[in-house]
């Protein structure tokens, strides 16, 4: 065994370049597998921790009418009051009602923007975790008393004992009667404080779809027909509530394990996963790995055929092709061994980087889950069978004889070929994307948005602050500042979330019902915008119409099918015949990933929405947040500023694209890495066999410069294959990403031309130093090489 | 018999031609001969060697190995016949570069599965009696020509073989070294081991006591020597 262990290592030291460049390239790309998949575990685990995770279902109600379905994950509060009692196979229910962040007070300290969630008794019973003091019965049993997490409990309360203490929050007491450990990451939802729904009037007695509807299934109930019943149920309640008027309602239930990567709503408890984004991740991790054993295998073969020599010595001293396979699968994977741990270690450098890139807090109990670990254990496995057993296999069949007798071996160049081609087709490919994707956001940034959402500063005051009360005041003093060219206010934010509505043309019934979005505006918000206009005018300050009016964006016309001039024409909103004066160009409020969707501006405001200001170009956004400051202090002293920059709301729209564009990045600029330094390996290796020959050419006169030029050639004829492999692939990959935008480029030969050269040029650049070195060497050294 | 070639051809085909490098071999070898097999370079001593070794096959013809027909036995039993009864050296040496002399000498013990203790006897002995005791731990780069071949024989004959196959011992070392392993192979000869050497030299090939020429693949004459 020793003897076995001092062979390997040997051997191996004997190799020291090959070796080198081996190592670096598998443990690259097992840190990037690993990366990844500690990721992909990560999704994968959400909400398993629950005990009874089995055994719960969130209800969804599906409305349709005219305008398409909507699946909708919030549902009436009778879900819970009514129809429990009524289907045997549930054992409970809990309903969540989501709670704006809120300040908690605790004699005169203030501890802002906690998250609570409202919710009802049994809460602990389907999501269980560690109560650190307290107990399950009394949790959320009574009214105004609060369950809080460790965490807050610490940052309350201190290292005191928490129970029995009072805090005051929105000016309501609350006593704390439990503290809980806070739930893992890899929770859909998350909370630092629980209230008891019954605590609160408004939400306890809310009429709409508020709240987030969980059932825990009787166990040994058929989950399939207690579901059936939950969702028929559903159905008659919601119908009986809000159906008619063309609107028909259906429901499905999700059981909670799928919550997180195939959320069906359109918004959830917690910001949603997508077993896309795992998919896509996975796919990368598995390429680049894929690359890198590729990459492994051939070098180890290129390498192990200059030790053909060895190889017969052993075989003529009676070593079977059993030993010598074991020998080598050995040797093998104690180099993807080293090459695992540096790679452990790489990763670990290399995880908080990756995850801040893709926004994500990996939850740290997920390193040590049994899915991990069995992940990691499979890595090393696969990665070792396919790294070592190919190289084994191989040059244990090598024939003793031919090396002796040096006829030229019918050497498997075939096989280190076709893996180099390979591996540039991926980084061709990978390249291709990238560049489309690069293509694409910059098309996007720069598709007409139909508006300027540059310069302009939006400000939401608190509902308290005398600035909400006091607008006009606010406008007329943020008008006198020369730097500031126009005031308005709109309850939404251009270009955040609009106001789901319905309108119909006036004298249509109700079956011409259509869904539309609504911002509601003030008078000005338009020109401050600068939407443009299409036909007729914007709202007029101070008169009487502006009330009864609207504007419809283009694609709002066209789905009412308006022909002719729109201006004039009444639509009905809100029960009111409201008359259109205005149409505006169609104007990017959402990505311009999709089309737009139809829109109409009105002219109704409370108080509670955002101060718009569009500013001087020449200044800064720092600039004049410092200039408006004191104009919200003189009419609030304590008023803190928390600007909204419109900009930054549009630009945050291609999130999606930009973070896929940097992981993409990412993996093509270590798979070129990965693959250069292969093709780097490769082709000193080829040049090296070619040494005599070299010597003979320069002997009958050949000059450097031909001779470098005939090695690059081969480097050349392997990506002008690759080329014609992969040019194809990333036309097809890059259609099908592009297939989902609405606005879209179209691949130009350029993009995907681009790639091959630059590969040419990369590979020629790795290869050039091994290219010039035996081209310019002495041929007689060479040829005394005999 | 040991050897024994029965109507033996080694041949290629390449395009439409066929190229014999042994044709129509009929010869038989008992055990305790000295044969030296001469001739022109490409005259197919060396592959009529690797066949007698079982590393090559004929492509018509049989050979027979201690009276068995060796295309008719299997790959494992081929493996243990050449394990047990064969032993090669070579015109280069071929010693393998990472490991020292003990492990060189030691490399076809452990292919023949003998237990650590045994192949540490053994080893021993055959370094007690090529006088390298001292040079154990040294590696092939750091010995003399004749001194590798030295290691080489004592690494052909640790396993007790009843063949030695020799490619040109000679070839790379000088006169005198070449004397010293010549007079060794007889020595061995003497022992009871059968050897077949493949020499180009006239004067190493009058060692061995029967001499075979080869010419364009086929037995041109076959003497005894005196």
């Amino acid at each position: 065994m020793r003897r076995f262990l001092s062979n390997i290592t040997r051997s191996l030291r004997h190799n020291k370049g090959f070796l080198i460049i081996n190592i670096a390239g598998l443990a690259i790309g097992l840190a990037v597998s690993v990366v990844l998949l500690l990721f992909v575990a990560n999704e994968l685990s959400y909400d398993r921790h629950f005990s009874r995770k089995d055994r719960i279902v969130q209800l969804n109600p599906i409305e349709t009418d005219a305008g398409g379905s909507k699946i909708w994950p919030i549902c009436l509060r009778s879900a819970y009051q009514d129809l429990p009692s009524k289907i045997p196979g549930i054992e409970s229910t809990v309903q969540i009602f989501k709670g704006w962040a809120m300040n908690v007070n605790r004699d005169q300290d203030q501890f802002r923007d906690l998250q609570p969630l409202y919710t009802d008794p049994d809460f602990f019973g389907m999501f269980d975790t560690d109560f650190i003091s307290g107990s399950r019965e009394i949790a959320l049993r009574d009214p105004n008393t609060v369950v809080i997490t460790d965490r807050i409990s610490k940052m309350i309360f201190g290292n005191m004992d928490a129970i029995g203490k009072a805090v005051t929050i929105e000016e309501k007491i609350y006593t704390v009667n439990a503290v809980v450990k806070a739930l893992p990451l890899n929770t859909h939802f998350t909370f630092d404080i629980l209230i008891p729904i019954h605590s609160t009037d408004w939400i306890a007695k809310a009429g709409g779809q508020e709240f987030f509807t969980y059932y825990l299934i009787r166990e040994g109930a058929s989950q399939t027909s207690v579901c059936q019943a939950i969702t028929a149920e559903y159905k008659r309640l919601i119908t009986a509530k809000f159906g008619g008027d063309g609107t028909t309602w259906d429901a499905i239930t999700v059981k909670l394990t799928d919550l997180h990567l195939y959320q069906k709503s359109s918004f959830g408890l917690g910001k949603p996963g997508s077993i896309s984004s795992v998919l896509l991740l996975a796919s990368l991790a598995f390429l680049i790995l894929l690359l890198a054993i590729t990459n492994f295998i051939n070098l180890f073969i290129v390498q192990g055929n200059s030790r053909a020599l060895e190889i017969g010595i052993r075989k003529a001293n009676g070593g079977g092709v059993g030993q010598l396979a074991l020998q080598f699968f050995s040797e093998a994977t104690a180099v993807v061994i080293v090459a695992f741990v540096i790679g452990l270690g790489l990763a670990n450098l290399l995880a908080e980087p990756v995850y801040n890139l893709i926004d994500k807090t990996i939850e740290p109990s997920v390193l040590f889950s049994p899915l991990f670990i069995l992940c990691i254990i499979t890595l090393l496995i696969f990665t070792i069978i396919l790294s070592a057993s190919y190289p084994a296999f191989y040059l244990s069949r090598f024939g003793a004889i031919e090396v002796f007798k040096k006829s030229p071996r019918s050497s498997k160049r075939g096989f280190t070929k076709a893996i180099t081609v390979f591996q540039s087709v991926i980084t061709i490919v990978l390249i291709t994307v990238i560049l489309v994707v690069n293509s694409q956001i910059r098309y996007l940034r720069n598709v007409p948005k139909g508006y300027n959402p540059d310069q302009v500063m939006m400000v939401i005051p608190d509902s308290k602050s005398p600035v909400s009360s006091h607008y006009q005041s606010v406008k007329e003093n943020l008008e006198k500042l020369p730097v500031v060219e126009r005031v308005s206010a709109s309850q939404h934010l251009v270009g955040g979330g609009a106001s789901g509505q319905v309108i119909n043309l006036y004298n249509t019934g109700v079956d011409q019902t259509r869904k539309i979005n609504e911002y509601r505006v003030l008078p000005g918000l338009c020109e401050l915008m600068k939407f443009e206009l299409v036909e007729g005018q914007y709202f007029a300050e101070n008169s009487p119409r502006t009330k009864e009016s609207v504007v419809l964006n283009e694609a709002a016309v066209k789905m009412l099918g308006i022909t002719g001039s729109a201006v004039g024409q009444k639509v009905v909103m809100h029960g009111n015949p409201l008359e259109i004066i205005g149409v505006v160009r169609d104007f990017y409020y959402t990505s311009p990933a999709r089309a737009v969707d139809p829109m109409v501006l009105t002219s109704s405001w409370g108080n509670d929405g955002a101060i718009y200001l569009r500013y001087d170009p020449s200044l800064s956004k720092a600039d004049i947040a410092n200039m408006v400051l004191p104009v919200f202090r003189k009419i609030d002293p304590d008023f803190i500023l928390n600007p909204i920059w419109c900009d930054d709301l549009y630009y945050a729209k291609f999130e999606k694209e930009l973070s896929m564009y940097e992981i993409v990045g990412a993996s093509t600029v270590l798979s070129l890495i990965i693959a250069l330094l292969g093709l780097f390996a490769i082709h000193s290796y080829s040049a090296l066999q070619r040494t005599k020959e070299i010597g003979i050419r320069k002997v009958c006169g050949e000059s450097s410069g031909s001779l470098i030029a005939m090695l690059s050639a081969d480097v050349i004829r392997w990506i002008a294959v690759a080329g014609i492999i992969a040019v194809p692939v990333s036309l097809f990959a890059a259609n099908q990403w592009l297939d989902n935008y609405a606005n879209r480029i179209s691949v130009d030969w350029f993009l995907l031309i681009l790639p091959v050269v630059l590969e040419v040029i990369l590979a020629l650049g790795a290869t050039l130093a091994i290219s010039l070195k035996v081209s310019t060497q002495n041929p007689v050294k060479a040829l005394r090489y005999e | 018999m040991l050897i024994s070639f029965k109507d033996l051809d080694k041949f290629y085909d390449t395009g439409f031609q066929r190229a014999f490098i042994l044709k129509g071999i009929n010869l038989d070898i008992a055990e305790g001969e000295f044969v030296s097999i001469m001739g022109p370079s490409g005259a197919g001593k060396s592959t009529l060697l690797y066949i007698a070794g079982m590393l090559d096959e004929p492509s018509a013809g049989e050979y027979y190995f201690l009276d068995q027909p060796v295309s008719k036995i299997n790959e494992k039993k081929r493996v243990e016949f050449h394990r047990h009864y064969v032993g090669f050296i070579f015109q280069a040496f071929h010693l393998i570069e990472e490991m020292t002399v003990y492990e060189n000498i030691e490399t076809p013990l452990v292919y023949k599965g003998m237990k650590g203790s045994l192949r540490q006897a053994v080893v021993a002995e055959m370094l007690d009696r090529f006088n390298m005791v001292a040079k154990k731990d040294l590696f092939p780069s750091q010995l003399s020509g004749g001194q590798q071949q030295l290691v080489a024989i004592a690494r052909a004959i640790a396993g007790k073989p009843k063949l030695l196959l020799a490619d040109e011992p000679t070839g790379n070392l000088h006169t005198d070294q070449g004397k010293q392993i010549m007079d060794l192979l007889v020595q061995l000869n003497n022992e009871g081991i059968t050897i077949v050497q493949v020499t180009h030299n006239e004067q190493f090939a009058r060692y061995g006591k029967r001499i075979i020429r080869l010419t364009d693949g086929m037995i041109s004459s076959d003497t005894r020597t005196v």
